[in-house]
């Protein structure tokens, strides 16, 4: 055989092999799936616990059944499942093999915490307004409702001076994640013009906002002194809403949000953000 | 070698509940979505006998399905009401062959019971209607249940299997999109 066409069968194989890896790449490697490149998923396990099933042996039955039993395990957090971030508990199954690769199998098990119905549940009050121009004071009945709850309140118009068009009423949830991310999570409020969308600030926490419903919940120009009443149902939420989550892990955040906006004859908006606290009251 | 999990849920236990859908930051947009996703129906449906595929059932309906062509031709003789008779039979048990083949039937969870109605011929994993209802569902733990549940380890017959140990782990975990600038 010619010196040159071994290195060119040399080079054939390298470039199988190249092939190869990278096939290997694509399956194993879950950025390279897709997705655009500059995000990563990273895995923290704030809980590991482990069973032996079985010593090492010999498997001969077509059937072999063998229960399990976790006991006293601390659950510090429910299972999530976000847009940048996701809790999970899954019971994993190992088998270890001479010269092979373990056999491994994984079986998602979904977590809820029930919460404390919380003993003091102040009303929120607050006026707001532009000088001169508009004061409303909102009234909603209390700050902390449980997921099945009504939200029940009133807006009083004290001056209106700007031709009003309508008034709209939304509930945004805003899911703030990054390592360290209890720095940030109290003055988030960098994406209040934006009802939906995502934003990662310097420190790498992201913020994803989300509107959930939002209700016109008054149509035409009010006068002084009127009173809108306001009455929104959790229950009937097109979303699964999740217990408020204050830096879970010192990871993410999610919180609830009630907006209020005015919309005037010129389209201007003028809005009010108020923080809503959700706590789980029964499973499902 | 095959590897299956699953669960003790015992329905009457407080801690544990069903859900009708995994919880997601997604909306659903789909104002059924309740419907689709719906748990207590199609459990209802999984406990109901299988009376479609009697072959008497078949019959009736093709007799009744006949009966209602000829009803609905009220202004044509003896001779011609045979024949359409005859057609209209004809054309319901092409269309039952049909259905028969594709093993879809009137009747929404059909495929499904089929498909258990096959399983429980196969010995190998007979089924458990219980745990049938509940596979589409899943569950919600609370947090201070303790986690119990089988593993099932299925070899092919007359294979044998060597390990190094079995091992079973509950892992908590978070999963974390990163952004790298």
């Amino acid at each position: 055989m010619e010196p040159n066409e071994s290195s060119s069968m040399d080079l054939v194989l390298i470039l199988k092999l190249l092939i190869i890896i990278c096939d290997l790449e694509m399956h194993f490697i879950p950025w390279a799936k897709g997705q655009g490149v500059q995000e990563s998923i990273s895995h923290y396990d704030f809980l590991t616990l482990s069973r032996e099933l079985s010593p090492p042996g010999v498997l001969y039955e077509s059937r072999t059944e063998i229960p399990f039993l976790f006991r006293n395990m601390d659950k510090e957090h429910e299972s999530y499942k976000g847009r940048n971030i996701a809790v999970r508990y899954f019971v994993k199954v190992v088998v270890d093999r001479k010269f092979l690769p373990p056999i491994t199998k994984e079986h998602d098990v979904w977590v809820q915490i029930l919460g404390q119905e919380p003993t003091d549940n102040e009303a929120i009050k607050m006026e707001v307004g532009i000088e001169d121009c508009l004061h409303i004071e909102f009234e909603y009945e209390r700050r902390v409702f449980h997921l099945q709850d009504t939200i029940s309140g009133k807006i009083h118009f004290m001056l209106v001076r700007i031709k009003i068009k309508h008034m709209e009423l939304a509930v945004i949830r805003r899911e703030t994640s990054g390592e360290g991310v209890v720095s940030s999570a109290g003055g988030c409020t960098s994406t209040h013009g934006a009802p939906s969308g995502s934003a990662v600030d310097v420190n790498n926490i992201c913020t994803e906002t989300q509107t959930l419903v939002k209700y016109e919940i008054m149509d035409g120009a009010p006068v002084k002194g009127e009173v809108i009443p306001v009455r929104l149902c959790l229950k009937g939420m097109p979303a699964s809403l999740t217990p408020t989550y204050n830096a879970v892990n010192n990871r993410f955040s999610v919180r609830y949000f009630l907006n209020l906006v005015l919309v005037d004859a010129e389209d201007r908006r003028y809005f009010k953000q108020q923080e809503i606290i959700l706590w789980r009251k029964q499973l499902g | 070698m095959k590897i299956d999990v699953s669960l003790n849920t015992p329905q009457s236990d407080a801690g544990i509940a069903a859900m009708d859908h995994v919880p997601s930051w997604k909306l659903h947009r789909n104002p059924f979505w309740t419907v689709k996703h719906s748990l207590v129906p199609r459990q209802h449906e999984e406990q109901q006998p299988l009376p479609m595929y009697d072959a008497k059932g078949i019959d009736q309906i093709i007799n009744n399905k006949a009966t209602k062509h000829v009803s609905a031709t009220p202004g044509l003789t003896n001779n011609t009401q045979g024949s359409h008779q005859g057609q209209s039979m004809m054309y319901d048990q092409q269309q039952l062959k049909l259905l028969n083949n594709t093993g879809i039937h009137p009747g929404m969870s059909a495929p499904q019971q089929s498909q258990i109605a096959m399983n429980s011929n196969n010995m190998m994993n007979p089924p458990d209607l219980v745990s049938e209802g509940f596979r589409q569902a899943i569950v919600a733990f609370e947090a201070s249940k303790d986690i119990s549940g089988v593993v099932t380890l299925r070899l092919p017959a007359g294979k044998k299997a060597e390990h190094l140990g079995i091992k079973v782990q509950f892992i908590g975990r978070i999963d974390m999109v990163k952004f790298l600038n």
